[in-house]
């Protein structure tokens, strides 16, 4: 039964979706992504110019941006409160709310992390296009490919679940309200960026670190934000 | 033998409502803004008391996934969003509950083409086909439908009486209707639900029960209505007759027993020789039935006041 109850919710947020949204999210993000490499690639005279293009193509445009304007908007359009988990055909017919909850919330998760790490691979392509090919990333091609991979899918499952959470909690101002204080707390690199996960990604990106930490205790603290914020969103919701 | 149970259950408007309710068949009368759809969505476990509780032998719907699987219901809003063709869903949802919903469907939908996409149902289509898939239910342990025969097809009225005496006898079913005349074809205990209470009990939806004191009336179709007036002028039962010479064959007659008026209106007939077409109870209004129950109220009130003054 789990395991159709989680199904009936991937496909509920898919036929909410449609092709139509996430396809033109996608070229939007792309669109955007190609935007700003232009503005940033008229600034590139030296080493260091084509390094902070690629930082702030990737951390700026992409992880900064993209990821929680798609998580935001993926959030409001899907309606993960209490409500719509309610009143969902499925689970009125017997699914189990929570499964099928969880179900709802892996379709943005796998969306927006999908469209990040496109948005992200794009602005690393074209940082490396429009800069010297002298200045090749330090990391390398094929570690920067998979550790994309890796922080789309953490950032995303966290922005989704913190955003799920919010709205439980406080509907549609509580979902604003989160992504407000994760632009203007996660920019810091104190102790009250902390808690929001464009502060760690940032961090995972080569950016400040939060408190002077490194990239696996920010790897740590978004799979703990993860997990919290998914208990505490589950436990909201009744069977 | 389930048993629901409403303790002093609480919703936005429900107030304080309890009830118990065993296998049989129980109407609640009133309309949607008295709350009766909500204790549909509560039973359906859609929506979960504000305060209160409203359990199923012993477990809440809201919270139990494996009770909803046996709770068969009809909510008075069936727009759900859905995909594909009436087949798919009724198998999908037939996947969930266990069972082949393909044979009820046809039954009681036999207009629905299976193949018709859900985008394309009317709001009208998509309860019949609700309604289809709750009566389909073998085993049901709570039915809890809401205007159900107002979202029968045409011509599947009786069938869906049928089946709802059928699954009555070893479950609770919940029925609710703003309809007084459905609510007497329906049967069972009646119960009047108005602004989110409880207010009386009925033993069933005959004017005499439903609105006692006021007065009844009956419509009358015959061949020769002025004959029929002038020997129903001589009864004591007749209160008040309207004959309208725009519509010569039918007669309105009141009085203040429907059995007794009946009665003598038969007689009259007999005795003028006047072949009826026509003799049926004029259904009261959801309105009469609020009236009656302020009056009663209103009754009960001073007849508790005249003891207290008498007692002093």
């Amino acid at each position: 039964m789990k395991q159709l109850s989680f199904r009936h919710g991937w496909q509920s947020a898919q036929s909410a979706l449609g092709w139509i949204w996430p396809g033109t999210a996608l070229v939007s993000a792309l669109a955007l992504v190609a935007g700003a490499a232009l503005v940033e690639a008229q600034g590139i005279a030296s080493a260091s110019g084509a390094r902070d293009a690629e930082v702030d193509l990737v951390q700026g445009v992409s992880f900064g941006l993209l990821l929680p304007l798609t998580c935001f908007a993926l959030s409001s359009r899907l309606d993960s409160g209490l409500d719509a988990l309610m009143w969902a055909p499925w689970v009125r017919h017997g699914a189990e709310r929570r499964t099928f909850a969880l179900g709802r919330l892996a379709v943005p998760m796998a969306l927006s992390a999908a469209i990040a790490l496109l948005g992200g691979s794009l602005a690393l392509a074209l940082s490396l296009a429009v800069s010297d090919p002298a200045l090749i990333s330090p990391l390398g091609l094929g570690t920067n490919g998979l550790a994309l991979i890796a922080i789309a899918a953490l950032g995303a499952a966290s922005y989704v679940t913190c955003l799920g959470l919010a709205q439980l909690l406080a509907g549609a101002w509580g979902r604003a309200l989160f992504l407000l204080a994760d632009w203007l707390l996660g920019s810091g690199s104190g102790a009250l960026a902390l808690p929001w996960p464009r502060a760690h990604l940032r961090t995972l990106l080569g950016g400040q670190a939060v408190l002077g930490f490194g990239a696996l205790s920010s790897v740590a603290v978004l799979t703990l934000l993860t997990a919290l914020g998914l208990l505490l969103y589950l436990r909201r919701v009744p069977h | 033998m389930s048993q629901l149970e409403l303790v002093r259950v609480s919703s936005p408007r429900l107030r304080n409502l309890s009830g118990s309710f065993g296998p049989g068949v129980h109407v609640l009368l009133g309309a949607e803004l008295d709350g009766t759809s909500e204790v549909i969505e509560l039973c359906a476990g859609v929506r979960l008391p504000r305060r209160g509780s409203l359990k199923l032998d012993g477990e809440t719907p809201g919270s139990s996934p494996q009770l909803r699987l046996r709770i068969a219901s009809l909510l008075a809003d069936e727009s759900w969003p859905a995909q594909g063709d009436v087949q798919h869903w009724i198998g999908q949802l037939g996947a969930l509950h266990g069972f082949d919903a393909r044979a009820a469907t046809q039954r009681f939908c036999p207009a629905l083409g299976l193949e018709r996409q859900l985008e394309t149902l009317s709001g009208s289509q998509r309860r019949e086909l609700a309604l289809a898939m709750a009566l389909a239910q073998p085993e049901p342990q709570l039915v809890a439908l809401h205007e159900p025969l107002a979202a029968a097809a045409a011509t599947a009225g009786a069938l869906v009486l049928d089946r709802i005496q059928e699954l009555a006898e070893r479950a609770p079913v919940l029925l609710a209707t703003r309809s007084v005349e459905d609510a007497r074809r329906l049967g069972g205990q009646l119960q009047v639900l108005e602004r989110g209470i409880l207010v009386r009990e009925s033993r069933h939806a005959w004017p005499s029960a439903i609105t006692p004191g006021l007065r009844v009336e009956l419509s009358v179709e015959c061949d020769a209505p002025r004959r029929l007036l002038a020997e129903l002028s001589a009864s004591p039962e007749v209160e008040r007759v309207h004959f309208d010479v725009h519509q010569p064959g039918r007669l309105q007659i009141s009085g203040s027993d429907l059995e007794r008026l009946s009665l003598s209106v038969c007689r009259a007939a007999l005795a003028a020789r006047v072949e009826l077409r026509l003799l049926r109870a004029a259904t009261p209004d959801l309105a009469a039935v609020h009236g009656a129950s302020a009056g009663l109220a209103q009754a009960a009130y001073r007849a508790a006041q005249s003891v207290r003054r008498g007692g002093a």
